[in-house]
């Protein structure tokens, strides 16, 4: 399945200079983008299910990045919060390092397009690459991020 | 949204990422990305807390689907449960009153719940 990513990030749902220095309240942060924007109703269940979800193991996989996520009732369909921060946020990441760029992806559970894990999938293989999250990091505006992502998406 | 039919959905994500991470092939999926899933303890207690909170009647209820179904609370979308796609009656509709909080499908049984107003 050839998956676009550009396709799947919305300027509403970008949070250029997150607020929250510490890793619940960055999923609060995150959450509150989708309920801000009214795609949720409930965010303190599709919170509750994140935290559980990281109580698993950290969805922080090193490099500077974490791509929290999981499947929640409280989705109507697939999003993609996208959220960084310069001081970057212990999180409990598997290289121990803080967090600069978080991609918070959600889907219902019953996701009828069946997008979520090749979602996941490209935008774990978009941040491998250095350069991409260097620019991601530095990005001026949500325009420049749509662009990166376009240029991936074309590399791929 | 009533405080038992929250409970109740909170625990229908907690069992789906449990059942999730207990999928031999799903976990290797997850894992091939880079995700760590080392932990069900934590996932456990979870559930063990949050059961505690619901009232019987209602856990006995969920219970009894989950083994049936695989999934106990669906949500309703437009005016379909999305358990058995069927409609579902307007009495649905009707306010959710303190002696009902938590509705079931007509048609499956299925716990419902709505989606968006």
């Amino acid at each position: 399945m050839t998956i676009r990513l550009s396709e799947f990030f919305e300027e509403d749902l970008f949070i250029p200079a997150l607020a929250a220095t510490e890793k619940s309240a960055v999923l609060r942060e995150l959450v509150e983008a989708l309920v801000r924007s009214q795609r949720i109703r409930e965010g303190e269940i599709l919170f509750q299910m994140l935290e559980q979800r990281e109580s698993l193991g950290s969805t922080g996989i090193g490099r500077g990045v974490a791509v929290p996520h999981g499947r929640s009732l409280a989705m109507t369909r697939l999003a993609v919060v996208f959220g960084r921060s310069e001081a970057g946020v212990e999180f409990g990441a598997l290289d121990g390092k803080p967090v600069h760029l978080f991609f918070l992806t959600v889907a219902p559970p019953q996701d009828r397009s069946n997008l979520y894990l090749p979602v996941l999938g490209k935008i774990v293989e978009t941040v491998k690459s250095a350069r991409n999250r260097r620019r991601l990091l530095s990005a001026k505006d949500f325009d420049e991020i749509s662009e990166i992502l376009e240029e991936a998406d074309h590399d791929a | 949204m009533p405080e038992q039919l929250h409970l109740l959905v909170t625990l229908q994500d907690l069992d789906a990422l449990i059942k999730e991470t207990l999928d031999k092939d799903r976990r290797a999926e997850m894992e091939s990305l880079g995700f760590s899933l080392e932990n069900m303890g934590p996932l456990r207690d979870a559930r063990e807390k949050l059961t505690k909170r619901i009232d019987a009647r209602y856990l006995r209820i969920y219970e009894r689907l989950l083994a049936k179904h695989g999934r106990a609370v669906v949500p309703v979308e437009g005016k379909t449960c999305l358990g058995c796609f069927q409609s579902v009656p307007p009495s649905f509709f009707s306010q959710i009153t303190r002696d009902q909080p938590v509705k079931v499908c007509e048609n499956c049984g299925r716990i419902l719940y709505l989606l968006i107003d």
